[in-house]
C-alpha cells in the first residue's frame, strides 16, 4: 500500500510531525490528571457541604451543581478564558484544568452524594449501636459500601472526562485533538491524522478502563479479602 | 513498597507541575517579523502566517479562531497578534488600547481555490476575472469596496442565485468570516470576495451555496469533496498549490502585527458597566440584525437536538435489542462497537463521519451531526436501557410466561412499563448532555447557537456580550428540558403504578 506508507511518512515522519502528537498526548494526559484529582477533592468538598448543612450553603452548592450540569463545556472554557480568567496570568492550559475541575467536581459531587445515599440508614444506625463515632461509621462502614455503588459510575465520568479534553484546543492549548488538527493543516489530509487520534484516544480510555477496572476490584468489599 | 510508590508519586507530581507558566516582556524593540522571537503571537490556525512562524521558529504561537485573535491580544492571552493589515486599518484599535506594531507582513496575493479535477470551471472564473481587469470595471469597484465596506454591502449586488441555470450545477462555496472580505451584514452574507464571486456565478449561471468553516478546514473539506470552491482570501502558497487549483489572483493581502499600545494598555473609554453592556448589546445584537443570526443559530442547535435524540433512541434501541441477545455471536461484536463508540471523543467521531465516510456523499453538516450524535449517543443510550431491563427482576419475566404470554407481550407489558421510568430517570442527565454537546458542531459548517456567536464575536470582536448570552441560553435550554423530562417521568411511573 504505497498511500498508506505515504501517508505515514508526510503526516508523522515529515518534519518529525510524530512529536506533535506526542506533545499532544501529553498535554492531554496532562489535563486530564490534573482535572481528574482536584475535580475528586473538590467533588468530595462539596459532597460534604451538600450532605451536611442543610441552610445556605448547601443550597448554594446544589445550585452551584445545576448550573454546571446546565452549561455547556465548551462555553464554560471560553468563558473562563476570555471573561472571567482574563486578568488572571494563568497559563491556557491551567485555565483549562480550572475549568474542568469545576465542571466535574459538580457531577462528582452528585455520584458520591447518590453513591453514600444509597447506602441503607440502618447501616449508620447499626454503627451507632456499636460505639462508632460518626466518622468511624462513616469510613468503616458506610464508605466501603458506598464505594461499590460509585466506582462504576465515577470510572464513566472520568473517561467521559478525558475525552471532553479535546475541546481545550479552542484556548491555544495543543492537545492531542488540536496537534492532529494542525497536521491536517499541513498535511491538508483529512483520512489519516483523525484515524490516528481517535485510536489514540481509544487506547487512553482502554487503558484507563482497565486500570480503574482493577482499582474497582481493590476496594470494593465484595471481591477484597477480609 | 510504600516507598517506592512515594517515589512514583514524586515523579508524577514533578512532570505535572512542569505546565508552562504566562510571561510578558517589553515590546518596544519588536519591529520586524525575526524580532517576534521569544514573544507569543496569536495567529488563525494553518494560516500563512501560522506557516511563517513555524518556519522562523523560537515563537511561542497561539492558535486561534480568526475573530479571537484580537480579544486574545486585549485580554493579555497573547503579546501580538496577526491581521490582515486592511482590516486592521479598519478597526478602531486605539479606543481598544491596542496598535499596530508594524505591518506589510507576507505580502502577496490571494484567489479561489478549485479542486485539480475542476478546471473547466477554474478557467471559466480566470476568464470572467481577464474581462473585468481588462475593461477597468475591476479597480474601481475594488477601490468602492475598500472606502466604505459597509455602505458597498448595501449597494452591492450581492444576492447569491439560488437556480442555476439548465447545465449548471450549483457551487459549494467554502468560506470563513473574515471582515471585510467576507461577512455578515443584516443576516446576509456579503464582502469583497462575495460580491466578486456572486457576480460571476451571475454571469456563469451557477448557483451558490455558501458554508462557513474553520479556515484550517477548507483544504480537507475541498479535498473530500464537501465543497467546490475555496473563498477565503487564502494566499498562494506553493504548498497549497500542490493541492489546490488556484484562480488568477485578484486580491492583495498582507499581515499586520498588533499589541497592546505601549501608553498603558487600556487608555480608551472606561465606561461604566451599565454603559458597556448597553454599548455591547446594540453591537452584538442590535447592529446588523446580530439577534436574528442568534434566533437561527438557536434554531438549528434546537432542531438537531432533537433529531439526534430520536436517532440516539432508536440506534440505542437496536443496539440494546443486540447487546442482551442470547447468541455471543452477536452480543460480543455489539460490546465491543459500543466501547469503541463511547472511547472515542464526540468530535472525532464527527471528524471521521463528515471528512471520511461521507466525504464524497452530498450529505449536509446537520445530517451528518444527526448521523454521529445518533450514533454516539445510541451507545449510552443503548446502555442505559440495559441497565433499565436488567433492573427488572427475573421472576417478572418468568411469571408472565406463565401466564402464557410471548416474549414480545411479557416485554411490552410488563417488562418495559417496569423499566421505563428507571430509564427515564438516567436518561434525562445524558439527554442534556447532548443538547450542550452540540455546541461543537461549528466544526462540520453547521451554524447553531455557538457557531452563531462565534460569527458575531468575529465582527464585534467582543468577547464577553455573546459569550454570556450564550450560556444563559444553553442553561435556560437545559433546564426546560430537565423539566420537560420530569414531567414526561413522572406521568409514566404514575401510569405505570396504576396498571
Amino acid at each position: 500500500m504505497p498511500g498508506l506508507r505515504e501517508s505515514i511518512y508526510s503526516n508523522l515522519l515529515f518534519e518529525d510531525r510524530w512529536l506533535m502528537l506526542a506533545d499532544g498526548l501529553d498535554n492531554t494526559i496532562r489535563v486530564s490528571l490534573w482535572s481528574i484529582l482536584l475535580a475528586t477533592l473538590m467533588g468530595c468538598m462539596l459532597c460534604a457541604i451538600r450532605m451536611n448543612s442543610r441552610r445556605w450553603a448547601g443550597v448554594g452548592v446544589k445550585l452551584y451543581v445545576e448550573l454546571m450540569r446546565a452549561i455547556p463545556l465548551l462555553v464554560l472554557l471560553l468563558l473562563l478564558f476570555y471573561v472571567i480568567l482574563s486578568e488572571v496570568a494563568l497559563s491556557p492550559m491551567w485555565i483549562a484544568i480550572v475549568c474542568f475541575t469545576l465542571y466535574f467536581s459538580a457531577y462528582f459531587c452528585e455520584i458520591f452524594r447518590s453513591g453514600i445515599e444509597g447506602v441503607n440508614r440502618g447501616q449508620w444506625e447499626a454503627g451507632f449501636a456499636l460505639g462508632l463515632t460518626p466518622w468511624r461509621t462513616f469510613t468503616r462502614v458506610i464508605l466501603p459500601q458506598a464505594l461499590a455503588k460509585i466506582i462504576p459510575v465515577y470510572k464513566g465520568q472520568m473517561i467521559t472526562l478525558v475525552k471532553s479534553t479535546s475541546i481545550i484546543g479552542y484556548v491555544a492549548v495543543v492537545d492531542l485533538t488540536k496537534a492532529g488538527d494542525l497536521i491536517r493543516s499541513r498535511t491538508f489530509d483529512a483520512f489519516f491524522p483523525l484515524l490516528l487520534v481517535a485510536a489514540v484516544y481509544l487506547l487512553l480510555t482502554l487503558l484507563m478502563g482497565a486500570l480503574l477496572d482493577l482499582l474497582e476490584k481493590r476496594v470494593t468489599p465484595k471481591s477484597r479479602r477480609i | 513498597m510504600t516507598g517506592r510508590l512515594f517515589m512514583i508519586l514524586l515523579a508524577a507530581a514533578l512532570w505535572l507541575s512542569s505546565c508552562k507558566g504566562h510571561m510578558t516582556q517589553d515590546l518596544s524593540d519588536v519591529n520586524s517579523v525575526e524580532d517576534l522571537r521569544g514573544h507569543s503571537v496569536a495567529v488563525a490556525m494553518g494560516g500563512s502566517y501560522d506557516l511563517m512562524l513555524s518556519e522562523i521558529g523560537g515563537v511561542d504561537i497561539v492558535r486561534l479562531s480568526l475573530g479571537e485573535l484580537l480579544v486574545a491580544v486585549e485580554k493579555g492571552r497573547a503579546e501580538f497578534c496577526i491581521l490582515d493589515q486592511y482590516q486592521a486599518a479598519m478597526l478602531n484599535l486605539q479606543s481598544r488600547g491596542l496598535e499596530i506594531k508594524f505591518k506589510n507582513i507576507l505580502k502577496g496575493t490571494a484567489g479561489a481555490g478549485f479542486r485539480k479535477e475542476d478546471s473547466l470551471l477554474c478557467r471559466g472564473f480566470n476568464d470572467h476575472l481577464k474581462r473585468i481587469i481588462d475593461c477597468g470595471e475591476y479597480d474601481s469597484w475594488l477601490d468602492e469596496w475598500k472606502a466604505a465596506p459597509d455602505s458597498m454591502a448595501y449597494a452591492s449586488f450581492a444576492v447569491p442565485r439560488h437556480e442555476a441555470e439548465p447545465g449548471r450545477r450549483a457551487l459549494h462555496v467554502g468560506i470563513t468570516i473574515n471582515y471585510p472580505y467576507l461577512f455578515l451584514k443584516d443576516n446576509r452574507l456579503t464582502g469583497i470576495e462575495v460580491d466578486f464571486f456572486n457576480r460571476f456565478c451571475e454571469e456563469a449561471g451557477y448557483a451558490v451555496d455558501y458554508e462557513i468553516y474553520d479556515f484550517s478546514a477548507l483544504i480537507p473539506a475541498l479535498n473530500s469533496g464537501k465543497i467546490d470552491v475555496i473563498l477565503s482570501h487564502m494566499r498562494m502558497t506553493e504548498e497549497r498549490a500542490r493541492q489546490v487549483l488556484f484562480s488568477n489572483p485578484y486580491i492583495e493581502g498582507g499581515g499586520a502585527a498588533v499589541c497592546r499600545s505601549a501608553e498603558g494598555g487600556a487608555a480608551g473609554v472606561r465606561a461604566g458597566f451599565l454603559d458597556r453592556m448597553k454599548e455591547s448589546f446594540r453591537n452584538n445584537l442590535v447592529e446588523e440584525q446580530g439577534w436574528r443570526l442568534m434566533a437561527d443559530g438557536l434554531w438549528v442547535t434546537i432542531r438537531i437536538s432533537v433529531l439526534s435524540i430520536l436517532a440516539a433512541v432508536m440506534a440505542g434501541a437496536a443496539l440494546c435489542r443486540l447487546r442482551m441477545s442470547r447468541r455471543r455471536m452477536v452480543s460480543l461484536p455489539t460490546g465491543i462497537v459500543i466501547d469503541v463508540l463511547r472511547g472515542i471523543p464526540l468530535l472525532v467521531i464527527l471528524m471521521l463521519m463528515f471528512y471520511v465516510i461521507f466525504a464524497s456523499s452530498r450529505m449536509t453538516g446537520t445530517w451528518v451531526t444527526v448521523m454521529s450524535f445518533g450514533l454516539y449517543y445510541g451507545a449510552y443510550f443503548g446502555e442505559v436501557f440495559r441497565t433499565g431491563m436488567e433492573s427488572v427482576d427475573k421472576g417478572q419475566w418468568e411469571a408472565g410466561s406463565a401466564l402464557g404470554m410471548s416474549r414480545f407481550q411479557v416485554f411490552r407489558k410488563i417488562a418495559f412499563p417496569q423499566a421505563l421510568g428507571r430509564i427515564i430517570h438516567v436518561l434525562k442527565g445524558e439527554v442534556i448532555a447532548l443538547i450542550k454537546m452540540t455546541s461543537v458542531v461549528g466544526y462540520v459548517a453547521v451554524v447553531d447557537l455557538t457557531k452563531a456567536s462565534d460569527i458575531i464575536r468575529a465582527r464585534t470582536l467582543d468577547a464577553f456580550f455573546p459569550l454570556i448570552l450564550v450560556s444563559v441560553v444553553y442553561i435556560l435550554l437545559a433546564w426546560l428540558t430537565g423539566m420537560g423530562l420530569e414531567t414526561i417521568e413522572r406521568q409514566l411511573t404514575s401510569k405505570s403504578r396504576r396498571l
